[in-house]
């Protein structure tokens, strides 16, 4: 009251104011007449700290907003711990020495910034396009790789235009490649025992022997077809050459049976050479200072390996073909040893650089008496091209280089490789050949798979035009010249190339120019934007062109769909091939592309297809756990009840339930592979309409059944891969089932134009009754009422079931993926249906022998679809 | 040029004129080839160019080439085989639903078709087999009336 009273001003004064005023003058009196400041301050320091500190330091991290709902959000809970749930406390509370993190500017310092992609490469393997993508596409941590999944800009509705009109690009250098050096027949002998010939043409065939074209088939384990395969591969011979009696074949595969497929290489090599596996591999480490200079692990590798064997190799060259095979077998490990010895020196000469700064590359080799196994995984690129733009995308990416030369002062590769008048009369030849096929319209019009060697130019210096409509026409005169080039075979010459040499490889590899040079003397060009005239100090690059030639036209499909071009380079290179076709309009893709482009063609896609192999059950494995997690995430109302819809397997593959529905053996099973027996299949399962009448005509059901029973008792547990294609509106989905439609149900669609399919009558959920029931309880019991209620239940349930028809259909197979396809306009998809399953189905409907029911997981609708083979 | 191309490449294509076409087929049906057909050499296409097609609808085709002919003076339909009746009917059809200011003039050509022939199994070697089939070029272009008048007041 009396400090209030001071504060007012004086006005007129009452008795008891006076009265006031001279007491107040009193205290005024006794106060000190100023205040120290200073000193005052000095005393409330310490508490001016504390107020300070308790407002500035948290005590509770911000991290907090990720961690719990909005509804649990308590007042002043960054001051106070204990507000926080106990669950979370541990994790929000700031520990005193937490180490912070550095600022962006200082992180995207070009050596921290290389340091730190070297440190997250260390348990995968990045491509060489890995930052290119990594800022446009989804990355997907898989198979030992980081591989784009998707674009982020694009849906698959565009990558499927791409594909359709235009050109998509995919860097497939994930795939893997194993090089077998040896005798012809040494090496058929070995590789001949993991595929068998009824599959379609071997590695051993006679039109791939020639190594013009690159051919595939399903490798299996050694000698146990038709069960145990291992993965689809792709493979390539070198092309034959007079000087050189060894061969050498390419074999491509997939990073996530690499191993398997290695090891399996390895033991049948060593059955058939009768030999001991004698491994030769060349253990490499780098120091992070390499790394530095902006090279991936592979290129390192590379020279490295080229460094140590440069001299060595010289003088094997000298030494005379009989003892260059011994000279091959010796030259690794005295490498293995001059590895080391350089490693050692490098330890002394820069300051004894800690060990941890060294990066292990394996250079994996093996030798199996006279035949030579080299992986040459991460040390090829390859990158697919689809669609009909890619012919002239690549035509204008790939010059070819000039070769002819005056002087031979400076060494180079390509003048050392084509002093050799045969190899320049190859090249001859090649670039004929490909100016030829630059004037098609379309690689589907060459002849299927085949191979182009060309030595091509530094796709960095040659500009990309800008695209008009002028540059779109090319004159009509032109073209006529090339077409007989084309239409011929192409020949061995035509498909050499000295990418084949690993010396050639390496060197290609070194000697590139990196990106800032060859950008400086852009710069100090004179006429900017024109081309550069390097001369010879210009890169020339060995490259494979290999040709795709889409799917096979048939009655029903739009014909050559996802024709195109793969493109084998050396390492290193990806990045500059990648952005030239870029900047030549091509429009990138990643994994999903891959997988969507094999929905479209109806073509089975490793691994998730290939559900007989390793790979295709670790990744049917992947699909469930991801599925049930999923599932398990969502509350019970808002989830499907799977037992309502009477869906065994809603989150994986019943493969094994399909194929011994009652016998107890539970060996594995396969998938139908047999050529042969396919096409038999093809006659009786695939019908089109013209054929139906026909067939309806001459109904022998006897000999339209016999192959069944001839193909059933050699494989009697086998799953044959089918395409589903829906009749009126639908998809089939992932894990839907394909079952026989009974009489009934193909009575009823003849009689009715606008009949989808039956409905599945629901099934009861005991458990879900159960607990409704003793809520029911709960609550009369709560109200006082006894439970008195007749059991009237089970009696309704009974009723109910005779209302519907509901005659359980076999299920004969399951939909491996399915959705709308963009390329046939109406719901289409893949699956696997049992070989008795489809016997079954032709007994039963003789006249409609693919005509099935698919139920998808998630509903009661059965829908008509054909099945063709 | 195509004295580059000897050796293994002309020497299958004289196997393949031996073997008639008969033969192939027997070949195909005993499960020793797979038949692949080569896409027809196409020339660069134009903006005007319509390359009908059978898997295609033809409602779709026909309103493709109604709305290039709206913008162009002239529009090539072509079609190469059992399409060529259809190209025909597509063009007849936009001419009679333009009542007489568009006309048509047709010719005929033969287009060389290669086939392949993949082998299935291990010892024998790939074949191609040519073959001709008929094409049409169909130039359907508008009559301009207002043009036609000018040329005949200044003459």
């Amino acid at each position: 009251m009396d400090q209030f009273n001071r504060k007012r001003p004086h006005g007129g004064m009452t008795k008891n104011q006076a009265k006031k005023q001279k007491f107040n003058e009193n205290i005024l009196s006794e106060a000190p007449q100023a205040i120290d400041v200073i000193e005052y301050a000095r005393s409330r320091a310490a508490e001016l700290q504390l107020l300070d500190e308790a407002t500035k330091k948290r005590k509770v991290s911000q991290a907090v907003n990720g961690l719990m709902s909005i509804s649990m959000r308590r007042r002043a809970m960054s001051h106070n711990v204990k507000r926080m749930p106990r669950r979370v406390r541990e994790m929000v509370t700031i520990k005193a020495n937490k180490h912070k993190k550095p600022s962006r500017k200082h992180r995207r310092r070009p050596k921290n910034l290389l340091q730190e992609y070297i440190r997250r490469q260390k348990n995968k393997v990045w491509l060489e396009t890995h930052i290119w993508h990594a800022k446009r596409f989804k990355m997907a941590d898989k198979w030992g790789y980081k591989i784009p999944y998707q674009p982020t800009n694009k849906s698959a509705r565009a990558s499927y235009r791409a594909t359709q009109h235009h050109c998509q690009m995919i860097d497939v250098s994930y795939l893997c490649c194993i090089e077998i050096l040896g005798k012809e027949e040494n090496i058929l002998n070995g590789v001949s025992s993991l595929c068998n010939s009824q599959t379609g043409p071997t590695v051993a065939a006679k039109m791939y022997l020639e190594g013009t074209r690159e051919g595939n088939c399903v490798l299996y384990k050694q000698n146990q077809y038709p069960q145990g395969p291992i993965c689809p591969a792709t493979f390539l011979w070198r092309p034959k050459s007079e000087r050189e009696p060894l061969r050498q074949l390419w074999i491509w595969c997939h990073p996530s049976s690499f191993e398997e497929l290695w090891k399996e290489l390895e033991a049948c090599m060593s059955v058939s050479e009768k030999c001991e596996v004698q491994d030769i591999s060349v253990e490499l480490s780098c120091s992070i200072e390499d790394m530095r200079k902006g090279r991936t692990l592979a290129d390192i590798a590379n020279s490295s390996v080229l460094n140590n064997n440069s001299k060595e190799d010289k003088m094997s060259t000298i030494s005379e073909e009989g003892p260059k095979q011994e000279d091959r077998s010796k030259v690794p490990k005295e490498t293995q040893d001059k590895t080391k010895k350089q490693k050692s020196k490098k330890h002394s000469s820069t300051e004894k650089a800690s060990e941890e700064k060294f990066v292990k590359v394996i250079n994996r080799k093996s030798q199996i008496g006279k035949v030579f196994m080299t992986s040459l995984k991460d040390r090829l690129v390859r990158h697919r091209f689809i669609g009909p733009e890619s012919q002239r995308i690549l035509a204008q990416t790939l010059g070819i280089a000039d070769i002819m030369f005056n002087n031979k002062e400076t060494s180079y590769w390509w003048k050392e490789y084509y002093e050799d008048k045969k190899h320049s009369l190859d090249f001859n030849q090649q670039r004929e050949f490909w100016d030829g096929v630059a004037q098609c319209q379309s690689a589907a019009e060459l002849s299927p798979h085949a191979v182009i060697g060309l030595t091509v130019r530094d796709p960095r210096v040659i500009r990309a035009m800008k695209r008009n409509e002028n540059s779109d026409m090319a004159s009509e005169s032109m073209v006529v010249e090339g077409i007989e080039a084309v239409k011929l075979m192409v020949s061995q010459e035509v498909s050499n190339s000295p990418i084949w040499e690993e010396e050639i490889r390496k060197t290609v590899t070194s000697t590139k120019k990196s990106d800032f040079e060859i950008n400086q003397l852009k710069s100090e060009h004179l006429v900017p934007g024109s081309e550069l005239m390097l001369g010879e100090e210009e890169s020339r690059i060995p490259v494979l062109v290999i040709q795709n030639p889409g799917t096979n036209p048939s009655a029903h499909s739009h014909s050559h769909y996802g024709n195109g071009w793969d493109l084998i380079l050396p390492a290193g290179w990806s990045m500059a091939f990648w952005v030239a076709s870029i900047y030549h309009g091509a429009r990138a893709g990643g994994l999903r592309e891959l997988q969507c482009l094999a929905n479209e063609q109806q073509i089975e896609h490793f691994p998730e297809d290939y559900p007989d192999t390793s790979a295709g059950r670790e990744e049917e494995a992947r699909v469930k756990s991801e599925k049930e997690a999923e599932h398990s995430k969502r509350p019970p109302a808002k989830r499907p009840n799977f037992t309502k819809l009477d869906v065994a397997n809603p989150f994986s593959w019943a493969w094994d339930q399909l194929v011994h529905c009652d016998k107890e053996d539970t060996s594995g099973f396969h998938v139908l592979r047999d050529r042969k027996d396919l096409n038999t299949l093809r006659k009786v399962v695939n019908i089109s309409r013209g054929q139906k009448k026909k067939c309806l005509k001459s109904s022998e059901s006897v000999e339209r059944f016999a192959p069944y029973q001839d193909i059933l008792s050699r494989h009697q547990k086998s799953l044959v891969f089918v395409k589903i294609s829906v009749n009126s509106k639908g998809c089939p989905e992932e894990m839907g089932t394909i079952s026989i439609p009974s009489k009934e149900d193909v009575r009823k669609m003849k009689a009715d134009k606008y009949f989808v399919g039956p409905l599945r009558s629901q099934q009861p959920d005991p458990e879900l009754e159960d607990k409704k029931e003793k809520k029911k309880k709960a609550k009369l019991l709560k109200k006082g009422v006894l439970n008195l209620q007749p059991q009237k239940t089970p009696e309704n349930r009974e009723v109910a079931k005779d209302n519907v028809d509901d005659g359980e259909r076999e299920i004969i197979g399951y939909v491996k993926h399915g959705g709308f396809s963009l390329n046939n306009g109406h719901g289409a998809g893949k699956g696997f249906c049992s070989l008795a399953g489809l016997e079954k189905l032709s007994e039963s409907l003789p006249d409609e022998r693919n005509l099935v029911l698919i139920r998808n997981p998630r509903t009661l609708q059965y829908r008509f679809a054909r099945l063709s083979l | 040029m195509s004295a580059n191309f000897d050796g293994t490449s002309k020497s299958s294509s004289v196997e393949s004129k031996e073997k008639s076409s008969k033969s192939f087929k027997e070949l195909i049906d005993k499960e020793e080839y797979d038949l692949r057909k080569r896409l027809p050499r196409k020339l660069p296409k134009r903006k005007t160019d319509v390359y009908i097609t059978r898997k295609t609808d033809f409602a779709c085709q026909l309103e493709r080439a109604q709305k290039l002919l709206d913008s162009e003076n002239e529009v090539y339909v072509h079609g190469l085989g059992a399409a060529i009746n259809r190209a025909i009917n597509l063009a007849l059809q936009i001419q009679t639903e333009s009542q007489g200011l568009v006309e048509i003039a047709a010719h005929t050509s033969t287009v060389e078709l290669v086939d392949d022939l993949e082998p299935q199994t291990d010892d024998l070697e790939p074949e191609t087999q040519s073959r001709n089939n008929s094409a049409i070029h169909i130039k359907v272009y508008k009559i301009n009336p207002v043009k036609v008048e000018l040329k005949d007041a200044t003459t």
